[in-house]
């Protein structure tokens, strides 16, 4: 009993350990550390967004339509004279919470129907990949077109299209690294155990295949901001006045010629925040791949 | 007797980040006319950094440190890539340990083979096809003219490492480097390749430099084996010896882990290898050793060379 | 005997062809598995029972589910699109009048990209620190999250209203393909030069190579046989995946520039509601876009003996 419990312990602390190490790597990467507080403070600001704009972005002023960079307004003001500066803290939820929600439960929905479809096998297997292929059949944005076209407007559909035109990604990256996995041999070991399939697959398979998925989901967020915004900037997606950063670069590009304003700052940070989710992604590549970390262990 | 390869004093270090690593780290040997000249070490002793250094293969951070590499007179250590060329190959060569990812898979082996006569003869790659063929009879591949137009991935292990041979043989080199030839394979096969190799040593009369961490298959072929530890060489003496009166206390370990008498319990050696970066003082092998003495934690034991030629580094030892 | 080579493009193509079918009907679920009257949602809320009924009679959805089916795929199957709601002509005729713009912009992109990028790519990763691998580092980067429309938007402002060298949107003259071609490209470069260097550096240290130097190769061949032929196969995955992007990325670059291609064609329909023409649209894109992938493996069974091997493949 006592040597049960004292493994256990060792167990863990050997994985604190194995989590403080990547945790060190990724730090190393000072870009990608730099961008994790970027995307930490733009996710602030996406949640209290409304509290710290100061002025209403839905108020418009006709009389000071377009202005410039001022005192009054720091960003300038849009061409229904609505303060920029606002729009864009208040603008973060919809362009980046949205992105990040939809991606969240695209990989989710990706990673169990991988992880079903690899180890399972069979009919399982079949029938998810041909419907896969079908979902990657359909390049990113116009499967994203299509969904919020026929999905109505409004955030749910922005959500469900961004969630269902990310999942394909997931279910082949998934999917690949079980079938690799699978042959192991402390999943052979599981089974003739006679552990229930669901355990093996979330307890043993899963924490062994998610480090590619998460290293994915950094970029894919990227992904999906660029989507967000570029759906927005189309008219599609969320109802206008709604602040969305794409949706302010679409209305604002009229008028590109006498104030490039309106268009050149929410495009700015849209730039930033892809930027910061493709560091990141690198940094967290760099940390969680086994094949670089052993290359730095090696010796 | 010709020596072949006389290494002096060879150092190859690696710059890394956390340290440099010493992974050779001072070692004497030489390779005699015809003979199979084993290297015996765990991973991490250096066995196979030395071969790729013995072959200019080594890449940065690698670097070779101080030393000579003799190569019947030349220094390999001051070549440029052009005097390299027709060396590599041709008058050394090197069959590696993995053939699955030391074969390129987008050309047949027949082609890959051939590359070596184009190398060295010129010419266009297809005159080469009979020549591959009999290489391929003599490494005893089954079926030579249809495998010589098979992809690697539709070979075996076996079969890819025959194929490894056969470009290391293909010049008829004086010197073959075998780095963990049979490590990836069954058995079954291993046993084979052993058989191929000494084999091929004595009708081509070229020397083999077979580096395993097996030391029992050492003592089954090789003429003189040459023990590592941690970067530096334990003991280097003749089959005979090795089996009958294993002088460093490592060797001797490694003799008796492998005893094959089922009365006596397998023993292991106590420990783990050390870092290469901040190795321990004195003898490497002082904190696993049963035998360590004082001195052993504080100085470098010293080469010491018996009547019949063998060598060791060890306190135990003052020179007999 | 058959060869493997054939027997995997008959097995490939046969693929191609289900998963054609498979979008068709997912799409058409996609339009009808609504909650509540599709007509209306697709009219939106500001629409007169008019134009509600006009969309609904269009699309066919006051008939019976298997009905609307079975008129939606053989009518695909004659190659009959729809007519359009606003042009009243069929789709099929409006897609083949501004298809050219389309390919052409494509084209001139896709050819920027790859003479720009594939030998950066090669470069870069054959002299890791030189200043020609933070360009191409940096070129990917900002190509890659940086959003298409800002940088044409960009563009526009910096050519068309200040410097007044090019112009900014229509497709009037040659000069006009200049500034679309040039934003689609920087998108499609930044993308193609990371995966290039990539493909190059991984290639590079791979063990055949070191088998290669032991043969005593010279540089040359080890470079062309051993590093770029096997790099080949990453980017032609690369390349493949570059297609989605392409039109993805043509649908954006059309609309800011005003292209009149059949991606901006697509968000006019929308925008007008045009609902049949939006669909003929999106099953002609996907329909290519499947057409384009199967091509991309076939030129990857050619490069890669690997993939022939059915056998080998499905483990």
């Amino acid at each position: 009993m006592e040597g049960k419990v004292a493994l256990l312990d060792r167990i863990r602390e050997a994985k604190r350990r194995r989590l403080k190490e990547q945790w060190n790597v990724f730090k190393s990467n000072r870009l990608a550390y730099l961008s994790l507080f970027i995307l930490l403070f733009i996710a602030l600001i996406a949640i209290i967004g409304p509290l710290i704009a100061p002025h209403d972005p839905y108020e418009f002023d006709l009389s000071k339509a377009r202005s410039p960079p001022s005192l009054e307004h720091p960003l300038g003001a849009d061409e229904l004279g609505r303060d920029i500066l606002s729009r864009i803290l208040v603008g973060a939820r919809y362009t980046f919470g949205v992105s990040i929600v939809s991606v969240m439960v695209g990989a989710s929905i990706g990673t169990l129907l991988g992880l079903i479809s690899g180890y399972k096998g069979g009919l399982w297997d079949t029938v998810i990949q041909r419907v896969n292929d079908v979902l990657l059949a359909f390049p990113t944005i116009l499967l994203a077109i299509a969904l919020v076209a026929f999905l109505g407007q409004g955030v749910h559909s922005l959500v469900i299209a961004i969630a269902v035109s990310s999942m394909p990604v997931y279910v082949r990256l998934v999917r690949a690294s079980v079938l690799q996995v699978a042959s192991e041999d402390y999943v052979v070991a599981a089974r003739m155990l006679g552990l229930s399939e669901w355990r093996i697959m979330v307890k043993h398979i899963l924490p062994n295949v998610i480090a590619p998925v998460i290293v994915q989901l950094s970029y894919h967020m990227g992904l999906a901001v660029l989507v967000a915004s570029a759906l927005g900037f189309l008219g599609l997606g969320v109802p206008p006045p709604t602040p969305e950063w794409g949706a302010m670069i679409g209305s604002g590009r009229i008028y590109l010629f006498s104030s490039p304003h309106i268009v050149f700052f929410p495009g700015l940070v849209i730039s930033v925040t892809v930027i910061a989710f493709n560091m990141v992604g690198d940094g967290l590549r760099e940390s969680l791949d086994p094949r670089v970390r052993a290359l730095l262990r090696r010796w | 007797m010709n020596n072949v390869l006389l290494v002096e004093d060879l150092r190859v270090y690696y710059d890394l980040p956390q340290g440099i690593v010493k992974a050779v780290d001072g070692v004497s040997f030489d390779v005699r006319e015809g003979e199979i000249f084993g290297i015996a070490g765990e991973s991490g002793s250096g066995k196979s950094t030395l071969a790729l250094a013995i072959m200019g293969l080594l890449r940065p951070p690698a670097r070779i440190a101080s030393g000579r590499i003799l190569f019947k007179g030349v220094d390999l250590t001051k070549l440029s890539d052009k005097e390299w060329r027709s060396i590599r190959g041709r008058r050394i060569s090197i069959i590696f340990q993995d053939p699955t990812t030391y074969l390129n898979p987008v050309y047949t082996v027949g082609f890959q083979v051939a590359e070596v006569f184009e190398a060295h003869r010129g010419g266009v790659i297809s005159s080469f096809l009979k020549d591959v063929i009999e290489i391929f009879k003599k490494v005893k591949i089954a079926d030579p003219e249809r495998r010589v137009t098979s992809y690697p991935h539709q070979l075996s292990g076996g079969m890819k490492q025959r194929v490894l041979i056969s470009m290391a043989i293909a010049e008829k080199p004086d010197l073959i480097i075998a780095d963990e030839p049979t490590s990836a394979l069954d058995v079954t096969i291993q046993a084979e390749i052993v058989d191929l190799l000494n084999e091929l040593r004595r009708s081509l009369r070229t020397s083999i430099i077979f580096i395993t961490h097996d030391l029992a298959l050492l003592t089954e072929i090789a003429d003189r084996i040459m023990v590592m530890y941690a970067g530096k060489v334990a003991e280097i003496a003749d089959r005979k010896s090795i089996l009958s009166e294993p002088k460093h206390p490592y060797t001797r370990g490694l003799m008796e882990s492998v005893k094959y008498d089922r009365k006596v319990r397998l023993k292991a050696i106590r420990g783990s290898i050390p870092s290469l970066i901040d190795p321990p003082k004195g003898c490497r092998f002082h904190p696993r050793c049963p035998l360590a003495m004082d001195e052993c934690r504080i100085y470098e034991p010293k080469r010491v060379v018996d009547a019949k030629g063998g060598v060791v580094y060890c306190h135990l030892y003052k020179g007999e | 005997m058959v060869s493997s080579l054939s027997t995997y493009l008959f097995y490939r193509f046969l693929q191609a062809i289900v998963t054609f079918f498979g979008a068709m009907i997912l799409f058409f679920f996609i339009v009808r598995i609504l909650p509540g009257d599709p007509a209306r949602i697709l009219a939106g809320p500001e629409a007169s029972e008019e134009d509600v009924a006009k969309i609904r009679e269009a699309l066919g959805l006051n008939k019976p589910i298997y009905e609307q089916f079975f008129i939606y795929l053989t009518s695909i199957l004659r190659g009959d699109l729809g007519t359009s709601i606003k042009y009243g002509t069929p789709v099929v005729n409006e897609i083949l009048a501004r298809l050219p713009y389309t390919i052409a912009l494509a084209l001139v992109a896709e050819a920027i990209a790859v003479i720009i990028a594939i030998p950066l790519g090669v470069l870069a990763a054959l002299k890791p620190r030189s200043m020609l691998s933070y360009i191409a580092s940096l070129l990917s980067i900002l190509g890659t999250s940086l959003p298409v429309f800002w940088v044409g938007l960009m563009l526009i402002f910096i050519f068309a209203v200040e410097l007044r060298l090019l112009p900014s949107s229509g497709a009037d003259s040659p000069k006009h393909i200049i500034l679309p071609a040039l934003t689609l490209a920087f998108f499609l470069t930044g993308n193609l030069a990371r995966m290039t260097k990539a493909a190059v550096l991984e290639a590079l240290s791979s063990n055949h190579v070191v088998t290669a130097i032991a043969k005593g190769l010279p540089f040359s061949k080890i470079l062309v046989r051993h590093v770029l032929r096997v790099s080949l196969i990453p980017i032609l995955t690369i390349i493949s995946l570059q297609l989605g992007a392409l039109l993805g990325g043509a649908i954006i670059t059309e609309t800011v520039f005003a292209w009149p291609g059949i991606g901006s064609l697509l968000v006019d329909s929308l925008f007008y509601r045009d609902y049949v023409l939006a669909q003929g649209i999106i099953m002609f894109i996907v329909g290519v876009f499947i057409l384009l992938n199967l091509l991309t493996d076939i030129a990857y069974a050619l490069v890669d003996p690997r993939i022939r091997d059915v056998l080998w493949r499905v483990r």
